[in-house]
This record gives structure tokens, C-alpha cells and sequence, in this order.
């Protein structure tokens, strides 16, 4: 029982982690924390809603089209939108985010209505059935595509920034964006990649969680919320922390959920992060701010 | 000639830091630009690598530099250090080195997800000049340590490194010698002086410690209030009277 509750743990932490890093990855390049982040994979979902159950094409086609799409966004928020008042202060930034969640909410009411719609799962098959002496651990297939997918997409993430050159620079520019440009780097273009990377993640969560959730425009609201709370927990500048504080939150909260109360679980684990982040304010991998005076 | 600097000015806001400034660099020399505290020499430099927005044109090999956008200046050959060191400080002395490569890669990513021949001829010669600037800086055995947890002198080679590697034409170095005691500034000194040698780079200094400005330079330029009030040899620059106003206050003044 409480190995089942694990595992189910780990995978819808798994969705939070990626959330987070995408939050993360954004935050660290271009300093904005997207408060409409998962309105835009939110959008992408009806994308493939539209693609694959109004139009009629085939399910990975449609995916990667909705993920193209939330690449798209990326793309445009952080360009069109977010560029050209980089110089206004960061609360200012935050409330420009919450007016495009509130945008992109109202969009999807008026382009899709307010039905919630069902999109299936891509895979359907009988569940994965472990028995150990004392007792039995199933996953349904769709779970262990979304663990499948995360864990390459955390992987190729972790290699490409810190292989490639491309990786190397973006990291540069999130350290120190002016000296990064006086090294040669294009340090626009690196936001745009990040953006990029963050959009066709935010979209890919989005997708995984869209057969559970259904699609509305309020669908990502607590994928949103526990994926800040994962990057806070994880120190909110760190890949690593992003990664172990989601998946620790979807432990916390199944076990929660299991054991305590079902309806009182995202209150009881917020309480747990609160109480871990007064003993520990910079997160579990956050580095303390020391400063020479 | 270098480097030509006309008619550079630098406004904050009704302040003006640089006033209708105009210098030449001749190539391959020595050249420092002094000056009081607040006299306007790093506000030069910013506007030159477009740190700061400026007026006027500043011609380096046929390219007015306050044209083009910052991350383009290294391309024509111009690298610099800071004042305050501005590295990369969570990335290891390595990284920082090889960020300093990252304009001249001519691979592309598919290349590095490929490992194709000109990736990996490219890479063995980049970590070879990696290793041979660490050598020559003394710093080979910090390569795999955080910036960080080096002291301030060591940091500071790896800064001077990570502008040396982009094998600069005009190496612009902000007070490299602050901070420094006497022993350290002679090593510095020496490494600089070999460097500039080795690649035939030109330099253009920064520095408050006379003694090692009027021994290693061709040329000085001395800067006042956002102006510039003198220029010569060294030997012209001690003789010269407004430069030691600027520097010792207006002797009339207290006479008075």
C-alpha cells in the first residue's frame, strides 16, 4: 500500500518537476517568473484537443503539433511581450504575467467554451502489475509513459546545458548577461531558446496530465501552483532542486492524501513545504546569498 | 593607428561622464589612460564595448564599435577585463575559459549531438589552447575548480585568460593592478608584457599605480572630469603641469 502510494507519488511529482524546471529554466536566463506558465501549456492542450478530436488526425502527429505550438508561445510571450519592458521591475513583470494568464484563460473560453474535454490516453493497455511478498504495486500504462517521458526529457535537458556549447552559453547568460554578450554571445537569442525550451515543456506537461484532468481552461491551475511550489522547495534557481522538490511533493502529497485526509492534501503538504522552507529559506538545493560588505 | 576614438560622449541623466572625447591607439602598443577617481576612464571603456550608450564614433579596423551591437565586439577583436572582476563565478576556471572561445565555434549543435570529425577536431584544439593559456597564466592546476573558490588574485588571471583566449587584436584591461601587493603586480607585469609579445596584441590600460604605468607604457592619455587634459610619452606626461593640478589639486589655489 504505502509502495503504491510511492510510486503514484513519484509520478505525479514527476509532472511538477517538469513544470518547475520549466519555470526554472525561464526564470534563470530571463529573471521573469511566469506566473501564466501553465496557461500556456493549457492552450496547447486544446491545440492538440483540436487536432486530434475536431479535425481527426493522427495522436502523435497532433502532439508534437500542440508541442510545436507551445514552443511557439514561448517564443512569442517572451519576444513580443515580455522584451520590450525588461527594464520595469520584476514585481511588474510578475503582475504582466498574471494579465496574460488572465488573457489566455479568457481566450480559451471564448474559442473553446468552458465543456470539459476528454482526450484519451495514448497508451491503453493492460496496467503494469508487480507482486512482492506483502503486496502489489500496479501502474497503469499511461503512468509509466509519463514517467518514460519525463525522465528522457530531465536527461536530454541536464546533457544539453551542460555539454553543448549552446548549454554552456545560455548558463553563461544566466549568471551574467552583460559580460556574456561582451564574450560574443548572443545573449537575445539565448533568451529566445530559453523560452523555447520552457513553452514545449510547459505544452508536453500539459499533454501528459490532459487525459486525467480533462481539458478546460482552468485545467493546469494545480500543476501550475504545485510546480512553483516544487521550484521553491528546490530553491528556484536550481535544475537538480527543481527536480528532487517535485518529486518529493508528489510523495508528500499522495502520502498525505492516503493516510490523512484526501481533501485536506494540498493544504497538509504546503504546510510540510512551509515548515521545511522556515527551517531552510533558500530551498533544499538553493545556495544561501552570502555578501561581501 | 588601432583603434581611433572621435568626439565620445557619455550622458547619465544630465550628467555628463565623458565630454567630446577623442583618442588614438597606434597598433601594437602600450597605451594607458589615466586619471583622479571619477575622471570618466572606465565610462571610456564601457562605451567602447557598448556597455554604456554613447555619442560620437570610435573606428577600430574600419568598424565604428559604437555601432554594433555588444555581443558582435569581440568578433573584431576587442576583449577586456573589469574593474570589479566579472566572471562567470559558478562555473568552473575551465568553463570560463571556454566561454571565452564561444564566438569563434563554427560547429553547430547537431555537430555536438553527432560527435562529427569537425566537432571533435574543433573541441581538441579548443581544450589545447585552454590548457596552454592555463599554463602560461599558472593557473592549469585550478581548471577544474569553481571561480569562486579561488582567491581575488588568481581571479584575476583567470579574467585576463578568459580575454586573452579569444585571441584579441586590442586588450583592454580595467585597473588590473588594484588589489595587488608589489610582489603579485611584478608577476602580473611580466605576464602581461609576455603575453602582449606572444600574440602581438595591443593594450589599452586602466591603472592608478604610476610606477608600473610610466615602465610599461608608449603612451599615456590623462582624463579629467569627463575630458582629456594631456597626452604623451611618459616622460612628457611627469613634466606635464595640468596633470599634476589634476592630481595634487591647483597649487595656485592654496597659495592664494
Amino acid at each position: 500500500m504505502v509502495f503504491q502510494q510511492i510510486i503514484a507519488g513519484i509520478i505525479t511529482g514527476s509532472l511538477y518537476a517538469i513544470v518547475a524546471l520549466g519555470l526554472v529554466i525561464a526564470y534563470k536566463v530571463t529573471g521573469v517568473m511566469n506566473f501564466a506558465y501553465g496557461y500556456m501549456g493549457m492552450i496547447s492542450a486544446y491545440i492538440f484537443f483540436t487536432c486530434f478530436s475536431m479535425v481527426g488526425m493522427n495522436y502523435i502527429l497532433s502532439f508534437f503539433i500542440a508541442i510545436a505550438f507551445g514552443s511557439f508561445v514561448g517564443y512569442a510571450v517572451e519576444r513580443g511581450l515580455l522584451r520590450p519592458v525588461r527594464n520595469i521591475s520584476p514585481a511588474s513583470m510578475v503582475i504582466i504575467t498574471l494579465g496574460l494568464l488572465l488573457v489566455l484563460e479568457g481566450v480559451a473560453l471564448q474559442i473553446w467554451g468552458n465543456n470539459y474535454q476528454q482526450i484519451p490516453n495514448l497508451l491503453n493497455g493492460l496496467p503494469l502489475i508487480l507482486r512482492f511478498n506483502g503486496g502489489i504495486i500496479v501502474i497503469p500504462q499511461q503512468n509509466l509513459l509519463i514517467l518514460g517521458v519525463v525522465t528522457a526529457v530531465i536527461i536530454a535537458l541536464i546533457l544539453y546545458l551542460n555539454l553543448t556549447f549552446q548549454g554552456k552559453a545560455m548558463r553563461a547568460v544566466a549568471q551574467n548577461e552583460e559580460i556574456a554578450k561582451l564574450m560574443g554571445i548572443n545573449s537575445s537569442l539565448m533568451m529566445s531558446i530559453s523560452w523555447i525550451i520552457s513553452g514545449s515543456i510547459g505544452a508536453l506537461a500539459a499533454l501528459l496530465v490532459a487525459p486525467q484532468t480533462f481539458v478546460y481552461p482552468d485545467m493546469m491551475l494545480n500543476l501550475q501552483i504545485m510546480g512553483f511550489t516544487a521550484a521553491v522547495l528546490g530553491g528556484f534557481e536550481s535544475i537538480p532542486g527543481s527536480i528532487i522538490g517535485g518529486i518529493s511533493i508528489g510523495i508528500i502529497e499522495n502520502l498525505v492524501g492516503t493516510y490523512i485526509s484526501t481533501n485536506l492534501k494540498t493544504t497538509f503538504s504546503l504546510a510540510i513545504i512551509v515548515a521545511i522552507l522556515i527551517v531552510k529559506p533558500e530551498g533544499l538545493l538553493g545556495s544561501a546569498k552570502a555578501r561581501r560588505v | 593607428m588601432i583603434l581611433s576614438i572621435k568626439a565620445l560622449s557619455v550622458k547619465f541623466k544630465g550628467l555628463i561622464a565623458v565630454n567630446n572625447f577623442s583618442m588614438d591607439v597606434e597598433k601594437e602598443s602600450f597605451h594607458s589612460l589615466i586619471g583622479p577617481n571619477g575622471a570618466g576612464k572606465t565610462t571610456v571603456v564601457n562605451a567602447l564595448t557598448r556597455v554604456v550608450p554613447s555619442t560620437g564614433t570610435a573606428f577600430f579596423e574600419g568598424f565604428d564599435l559604437l555601432k554594433m551591437p555588444p555581443h558582435r565586439i569581440i568578433n573584431v577583436g576587442v576583449a577586456r577585463t573589469f574593474q570589479n572582476l566579472e566572471l562567470f563565478k559558478n562555473l568552473t576556471v575551465m568553463a570560463n575559459l571556454f566561454i571565452g572561445t564561444i564566438h569563434k565555434i563554427n560547429y553547430n549543435f547537431l555537430d555536438e549531438v553527432f560527435n562529427t570529425r569537425s566537432y571533435k577536431s574543433e573541441q581538441s584544439k579548443t581544450l589545447q589552447s585552454i590548457i596552454e593559456i592555463a599554463e602560461m597564466l599558472g593557473i592549469k592546476r585550478y581548471l577544474n575548480m569553481p571561480v569562486s573558490s579561488l582567491p581575488y588574485g588568481t581571479q584575476k588571471l583567470v579574467e585576463i585568460g578568459r580575454a586573452v583566449i579569444s585571441r584579441p587584436k586590442l586588450l583592454i584591461l580595467d585597473e588590473p593592478f588594484a588589489g595587488l601587493n608589489d610582489q603579485e603586480s611584478e608577476k602580473l607585469k611580466e605576464e602581461i608584457l609576455r603575453i602582449k609579445g606572444l600574440y602581438a596584441i595591443t593594450i589599452l590600460m586602466i591603472e592608478h599605480d604610476m610606477k608600473i604605468v610610466m615602465s610599461v607604457s608608449n603612451k599615456i592619455t590623462v582624463m579629467n572630469f569627463g575630458e582629456k587634459i594631456a597626452e604623451g610619452s611618459p616622460s612628457e606626461i611627469i613634466q606635464n603641469r595640468k596633470v599634476a593640478e589634476a592630481y595634487l589639486g591647483d597649487r595656485s589655489y592654496f597659495r592664494s
